[in-house]
């Protein structure tokens, strides 16, 4: 599956510089202080735009759409939905002490219900506000079979003890890669659920062996063989070169780098770790840029907002 | 600036097709061509914003129309001809060094804004805490109370000697705060929410002296009055509210733990408050004319049985300190003023749950 065509291939790169990051953040807490918080909403979108655009492919920027206010809203409703979640059980204590108990797991298992939706949509949202050279990307409003197999994830995953993760992992990430679009472009992922489960039961036994160290390299194989998997169109694949040496190399960047400047040098160590994974992937084969056009509109902020709030969002 | 032209490539917004273009000024439109004069669209310049950012030697254009589209330009001295044609430019981004004074300048705001929350929070808890009933408080503590109540082992005449030092301490007009001794070998004494306070029966049974408990029951007895409970819960609510929303989307960076950071921190406010109810008890054991060597004594105790935790990390002042702070001073001999119990009431109030039938307390409960 490599070099189809004899074209050269797609680079990605990622260019943000660390001083220009530091700015931003600087300039956000600052604001978000004398706002009493409100400004956050703003913060958050202006620093995804800087690292969308810092991102590039085949030589073009990526663009983050979102904006401030539509954030805000959504947050807003979040916190609203909070407010109710809190109060009804308080209301209902106030009438009746025995009922709370009941109220309680309920609006518990409501969320719990929620979760994979909200994944899907807050993933929705983020595509849908991001470009390259125009063209939306998006998931298509297909949730069910992602919801589904979360479930029946979660439940397999706890009656084998964990021993089906890496499918549960597998069959998650095939359903969100086929679902996803840029523009009329689909991605395909042929994964094999044996194939992975191999890959991850070799991992943790080769971790165990090197108290851990491996890990890294597990995690490289994984990268490299979703990615080969990973159609694009009808004549493109996704390919990584990660290896388990950078892997550890950025783990201890991120842990070590951090503690020893004393968290004082993330907005470089991120701009590193950024710089390294686009330098690690490229796309190879042959890209039809003009039968990619443009698709409908996308998902509301407030599965954004929902996403932070129950904490599921990617930390962008 | 008619004729005038520009080498750049151009994106639709329909497609992810990129072509390479000229744009050519008309005198009032943006005719972009491809190569062959081919003509792909015009756009009105009147219309046409900048993108701000982007790379020296580049513009990027779009139209208000269609937000998706995209004209990039390639060139020298782009923003002046772009500027003449009447296309709106934003100001050259910040050059390095005056991104470094702004920078400066944003660095000593956070930190006078930092401070500002700082200094205000507890007045600001205070006050907000004493908005509180103490029934809304009691509400607050309800199972925490009850779970107690399950041990209260001090006998009636304890009780009574107890409630009569409350009143001596506290004055008989006060909606008083109830004090019980629990079945707990662990020496300890502590206000709960709503105002009731509870001693341990290790605490009496280890006091060396009547006065010692009377000092240590009027320093709770400030903590009540003092609203010191309410008041660190309404503290705690605004310093994580604030903590969690200038930090948090950046939690995941910082090498300490936010929420340890953020316990360190706010231990500071709590040394005050236990530095006030002492403070606030001397001058009540003074005016109830109990002698105040009592509670110097207890920390001075405490002090030598103290480890190595230093203060910063401690919800107390020092020991020693306090000892310094609540020893009588200048003050006329100290002897001079009645013992808060006589041998025979002192007998009875540190043996206050001898022979009980209540079961000792498991604090595993507390916690479930």
């Amino acid at each position: 599956m490599t070099g189809a065509g004899g074209a050269d291939p797609y680079p990605f790169a990622f260019e943000g510089s660390g001083g220009e990051y530091y700015f931003i953040f600087l300039k956000h807490v600052f604001l978000t202080l004398i706002t009493l918080g409100l400004y956050f909403a703003w913060a958050k979108t202006e620093r995804r735009a800087f690292i969308w655009k810092s991102l590039c492919f085949h030589g073009h920027p990526f663009r983050y759409t979102g904006k401030g206010a539509e954030l805000f809203k959504g947050y807003v409703v979040v916190f609203l939905g909070y407010l109710a979640f809190v109060s009804i059980p308080a209301i209902v204590a106030a009438l009746s002490e025995g009922l709370v108990v009941y109220v309680e797991a309920a609006l518990f298992l409501g969320v719990l219900v929620c979760v994979p939706y909200v994944i899907y949509r807050s993933r929705n949202f983020l595509y849908s506000r991001t470009t390259w050279r125009g063209i939306r990307f998006g998931l298509i409003p297909e949730s069910r079979a992602y919801v589904k197999q979360f479930f029946v994830g979660l439940i397999l995953t706890l009656i084998t003890l964990g021993l089906y993760e890496p499918v549960n992992a597998n069959r998650l990430h095939k359903t969100l890669m086929n679902n996803t679009r840029f523009g009329t472009l689909a991605f395909r992922y042929d994964g094999e659920d044996r194939a992975v489960w191999v890959l991850a039961m070799k991992g943790l036994v080769l971790s165990l062996l090197t108290g851990g160290i491996y890990y890294f390299w597990y995690r490289a194989a994984l990268e490299r063989y979703r990615a080969a998997h990973t159609q694009i169109g009808d004549a493109a694949v996704l390919v990584s070169n990660a290896t388990g040496g950078q892997l550890l190399v950025l783990f201890l960047l991120n842990t070590l780098g951090l503690a020893l400047t004393l968290g004082l040098a993330f907005p470089w160590i991120l701009m590193y770790t950024l710089r390294d994974l686009a330098g690690r992937f490229h796309v190879e084969g042959r890209l039809d840029f003009e039968a990619i056009a443009q698709r409908a509109e996308g998902e509301s902020a407030v599965s954004d907002g929902l996403a932070d709030a129950l904490d599921l969002d990617f930390g962008f | 600036m008619s004729g005038r032209r520009w080498q750049g490539s151009f994106t639709d917004g329909r497609t992810a097709a990129l072509r390479e273009v000229v744009a050519v000024f008309d005198g009032q439109f943006l005719l972009i061509q491809e190569s062959g004069g081919v003509e792909v669209t015009r756009w009105d310049v009147r219309r046409v914003r900048t993108e701000p950012g982007g790379r020296p030697g580049s513009v990027e254009l779009r139209l208000e129309e269609e937000p998706e589209a995209s004209l990039l330009l390639k060139g020298p001295d782009l923003a002046s001809d772009l500027r003449a044609i009447g296309v709106g430019i934003p100001a050259l981004s910040e050059s390095g060094s005056r991104r470094v004074i702004v920078g400066l300048g944003l660095l000593a705001g956070i930190v006078g804004a930092a401070g500002l929350v700082w200094f205000s929070v507890s007045p600001l808890s205070r006050l907000i805490a004493g908005w509180v009933p103490l029934e809304y408080e009691r509400a607050i503590s309800g199972q925490v109370e009850e779970a107690f109540a399950d041990y209260h082992c001090e006998s009636d005449e304890a009780a009574a000697l107890i409630e009569g030092l409350v009143v001596r301490l506290a004055g008989p007009d006060h909606d008083l705060p109830t004090v019980h001794v629990v079945n707990l070998e662990l020496p300890n004494a502590f206000a709960m929410p709503g105002g009731g306070i509870v001693f341990t029966r290790g605490l009496l049974e280890t006091a060396e002296s009547p006065d010692e408990v009377a000092g240590i029951l009027a320093h709770e007895i400030q903590h009540v009055e003092q609203r010191h409970v309410m008041t660190s819960i309404v503290r705690g609510a605004l310093l994580s509210a604030v903590w969690a929303v200038t930090i948090g989307d950046y939690s995941g960076v910082l090498v300490i733990d936010p929420t340890t950071a953020f316990h360190v921190a706010t231990m500071r406010f709590s040394r005050d408050d236990e530095a006030d109810a002492d403070a606030g008890a001397v001058a009540m054991l003074d005016r109830a004319g109990i002698r105040r060597d009592g509670l110097s004594a207890f920390f001075a105790r405490l002090a030598e049985e103290e480890g190595d935790l230093p203060e910063w990390l401690s919800t107390h002042p020092a020991s020693g300190q306090r000892a310094d702070a609540t020893r009588a001073e200048g003050l006329a001999d100290p002897s001079d003023r009645a013992a808060s119990l006589d041998q025979a009431e002192w007998a009875i109030v540190s043996g206050a749950c001898e022979g009980t039938n209540v079961p000792e307390m498991d604090l595993q409960e507390l916690f479930f």
